[in-house]
């Protein structure tokens, strides 16, 4: 025997009429899902919920590779000397 | 007697110690050639008392950049997004020495922000922008390609025996 919150009170699930609806659209990013309990014709609970399809935002899961280039550079040296006479 | 000759041959000794001369070009002079002192021909205009203004050019792994090398000019530059010919401007640590070695290196690190140079470079030329692009000296690299990217080129440690400019 389940018991549920309802409007009415608790009550026992298996007295109530319970209905599930959904909508998912094709073009839509979400699915909605409501589920109803009525006692008789009056609606006593629903529960209701939104669910992501897709998400459009790209997981990053490691940095973004750079572009950037980082080079050494060497010195150059040149002898001076002092000739003689 | 033997005092007297032992007297004459620490004698000796000490004036071969002091007065000893040495061929050398004086360290002192090549510090001062780096900082514009000394004037050995006719053609000198220099009139100011600031330092010349410096910059680096980058050219491609084709170019022709060496010891020949006398001005800057865009033969074998690299061209290329946000890269303006010419290269960028730097300026030098204090020249200085140590021993018999003069030494100078560009005060930081040189560097071009965002570009895209997509033919292969391999060098940079270092030249006089106040002095008729005159230049100064040519340094090469590993061949490079960026694209949108920052590319930097690093300085050694500035000394005797890793400048990036010496005179030894």
């Amino acid at each position: 025997m389940a018991l549920i919150s309802t409007t009415k009170g608790i009550v026992d699930e298996s007295l109530l009429r319970r209905t599930v609806g959904i909508d998912d659209r094709p073009n839509a990013n979400d699915v909605a899902v409501w589920i109803e309990w009525r006692l008789g014709d009056e609606i006593v609970r629903r529960d209701a919920w939104v669910t992501l399809k897709v998400s459009n935002i790209e997981a990053i899961t490691s940095p973004r590779p750079s572009n950037d280039v980082t080079v050494g550079l060497t010195g150059v040296a040149a002898k001076a000397e002092a000739g003689g006479l | 007697m033997k005092t007297l000759l032992s007297f004459v041959d620490r004698l000796s000794v000490a004036r071969d110690r002091v007065y000893a001369n040495t061929q050398a070009m004086c360290t002192s002079f090549k510090v001062e050639i780096l900082n514009g002192i000394h004037a050995l021909g006719t053609t000198v205009t220099r009139g100011g008392t600031g330092a010349d203004i410096f910059k680096a050019a980058l050219f491609l792994a084709t170019a022709t950049r060496n010891a020949s090398t006398t001005v800057y000019d865009t033969t074998g530059e690299v061209t290329g997004t946000n890269y303006t010919a010419g290269g960028n401007t730097f300026t030098w640590v204090a020249p200085n020495s140590s021993g018999t070695t003069a030494f100078t290196t560009p005060s930081a690190s040189i560097s071009w922000a965002n570009v895209t140079l997509s033919t292969a470079f391999d060098a940079v030329l270092l030249y006089n922008d106040t002095q008729g692009d005159k230049a100064v000296s040519v340094h090469t690299f590993g061949s490079q390609t960026v694209t949108a990217g920052t590319f930097t080129l690093t300085m050694p440690t500035n000394d005797a025996t890793t400048g990036l400019l010496r005179i030894a």
